[in-house]
């Protein structure tokens, strides 16, 4: 038989030992750390990847919310301007209102001062008118008539004239 | 007389398991190929199964082998 | 035929003898260092530094390699020496042992630093273990992880004694069949002890029936014991044989110059022996793979719940 088909039981208790030794040594000193750092980066890499997506999902939900509060803002904008417009036509037809009312006012002072002034004149007119007649007449009658009685005569006489008119 | 029929049976011997092995693990690569290209998302899971088969028909042949170096070593 | 026949036996002979064990320290077909001798005999030690100093002191001596008592020519009751091949199980350990001893001083110094260098690929190596050989195999998480230290000795303990054995001058220890058979015997003892130990004793005797109805148990329960065994010889004759065959084929390529005994067949010897060497390399990585991956799948089978 050659020699390396021949089986050494020197050889084979050698190899076990070698081998179990060899096994408590690394499994101690080299698998235990190896293994060990290799879980805790793979550990950490998928707390990355978790906080990652969390993250995205964080800022999805950041940006939906600003949308939101955009489309919010956007119409609160076109609200109000709706409002000012509203408000503004209001003030505005308020100030036409006003402004008619008060142009109307005016008119109306304006012809009552004008109608109250025409008064005063015609009374005035009349007065004077009244007072000329009386000395005209009076110079023309002279004495015979009293004069109280007759200014009382006339006076009745011009404010039917008055009221005729 | 004796010691060459034992070199010729390891020879014979040698070639009919080399034989047989061969043709067990050609027609083991075709099929692992053929499911590979069939199913090229599970070619890792299709070679790992083809490797374990190669080295199983290998065992074999190479028991067989062991056997006729053993006939042909028989004049040591 | 008058180069080919050389002594007693053939070249091919002659060289197949250069695989086997010997005694001190070799490299190639040079003894370059004496190693101890253990003899375990009569009853009592016997320690000696080298074969010399064993032959001086007169009991034991040598003959064709072997050790023989002087007086009857017996061999000992057991050689318990530091052979060629141990010596190069604890240069591969060696070897390994400061690679991974500075890899690990790395990860000891930061856990989370990106791996360099050395440390990358043994890293690399080691998570394509747990993660190709192990996990996928043995469904059971809690066994897988408690024997991944053993699968990733295992694997580093056979790919650097392979590689050893592919240096120039290297001996391959994996290439004998008494350092794979103590390895397919822890195999063994690991698959049916793992199995044991997770599936309780009943279940495991279930698995010898093999599936079958109790009836069938005289037929299946022989088979089922063979197979068991038989996978645990399987991966030992297997890696032996993987690794023998390699050197046998490197030395039967540059046997063929001295058998035809020219200088003429040397470009043919050579350019057959590069490749035969390049696939030896793939082998030695291959043969490392396939018993870890085997001892795991067969660990597998053997720890699962089958409801049969």
């Amino acid at each position: 038989m050659p020699s390396f088909l021949e089986i050494s039981p020197g050889l084979m208790f050698w190899t076990l030992v070698n081998f179990s030794i060899f096994l408590v040594l690394l499994a101690r000193f080299a698998w235990k750390p190896l293994l060990a750092a290799v879980e805790q980066r793979e550990n950490r890499i998928a707390e990355a990847l978790r906080s990652a997506e969390q993250a995205r999902l964080e800022a999805q939900q950041l940006l939906e919310q600003a949308q939101q509060q955009l489309a919010q803002a956007q119409q609160e904008v076109h609200r109000l301007i709706r409002e000012g417009k509203q408000q503004a036509d209001a003030l505005l037809r308020q100030a036409a209102e006003h402004a008619e009312a008060l142009k109307r006012q005016k008119l109306e002072e304006a012809q009552r001062e004008i109608q109250r002034q025409l008064e005063r004149a015609t009374a005035q007119l009349y007065s004077e008118l009244t007072d000329l007649i009386v000395q005209g007449v009076s110079r023309v009658l002279a004495s015979t008539l009293d004069s109280a009685t007759h200014r009382q005569l006339i006076e009745r006489f011009l404010s039917e004239v008055a009221r005729q008119n | 007389m004796e010691l060459g029929l034992a070199w010729l049976a390891a020879g014979i011997g040698v070639g009919i398991s080399v034989l047989g092995a061969g043709t067990g693990i050609g027609r083991l690569g075709a099929a692992a190929l053929e499911a590979a290209s069939r199913q090229p998302e599970t070619a890792a899971e299709t070679r790992t199964l083809m490797l374990i088969a190669a080295a199983l028909i290998e065992g074999i042949a190479l028991i067989a082998c062991i056997v006729c170096i053993l006939l042909a070593v028989k004049s040591a | 035929m008058s180069a080919g026949q050389s002594g007693s036996g053939n070249v091919f002979t002659h060289l197949l003898e250069e695989l086997g064990d010997h005694h001190g320290f070799y490299i190639g077909p040079h003894k370059v260092l004496d190693l101890p001798v253990i003899l375990w005999d009569e009853g009592r030690l016997h320690l000696y530094p080298s074969t010399k100093a064993m032959e001086a002191a007169g009991l034991y001596r040598m003959v064709e390699g072997k050790i023989v008592r002087s007086s009857t020519g017996a061999p000992p009751a057991l050689d318990l020496s530091i052979t060629n091949l141990v010596a190069y199980q604890w240069l591969g350990m060696l070897l390994l042992g400061i690679v991974l001893w500075r890899s690990v001083r790395r990860y000891r110094r930061n856990p989370l630093a990106p791996p360099r260098g050395l440390q990358n690929a043994i890293e690399a190596i080691a998570l394509f273990v747990r993660d190709s050989i192990v996990r996928p195999n043995i469904s059971n998480e809690r066994l897988g992880n408690r024997l991944l230290p053993y699968f990733l000795t295992l694997f580093f303990f056979i790919l650097v004694l392979n590689l050893l054995g592919l240096l120039p001058g290297g001996h391959t220890a994996t290439g004998n069949l008494a350092v794979t058979g103590v390895l397919a015997a822890i195999a063994f003892l690991v698959i049916n002890g793992g199995a044991l130990v997770t599936i309780g004793p009943k279940a495991w005797l279930r698995h010898l029936l093999g599936g079958g109805p109790l009836w069938l148990s005289p037929i299946l329960v022989p088979i089922e014991i063979i197979g068991m065994f038989a996978k645990a010889f399987a991966l030992c004759v297997r890696l032996f044989a993987n690794m023998v065959a390699g050197h046998t084929a490197l030395l039967s390529l540059v046997g063929l110059i001295f058998f035809f005994g020219t200088v003429l067949i040397a470009p043919i010897s050579v350019a057959f022996s590069v490749f035969v060497y390049f696939l030896e390399t793939l082998v030695a990585f291959l043969q490392a793979y396939i018993f870890t991956i085997l001892t795991a799948v067969f660990l597998g089978l053997a720890s699962e719940h089958h409801e049969h």
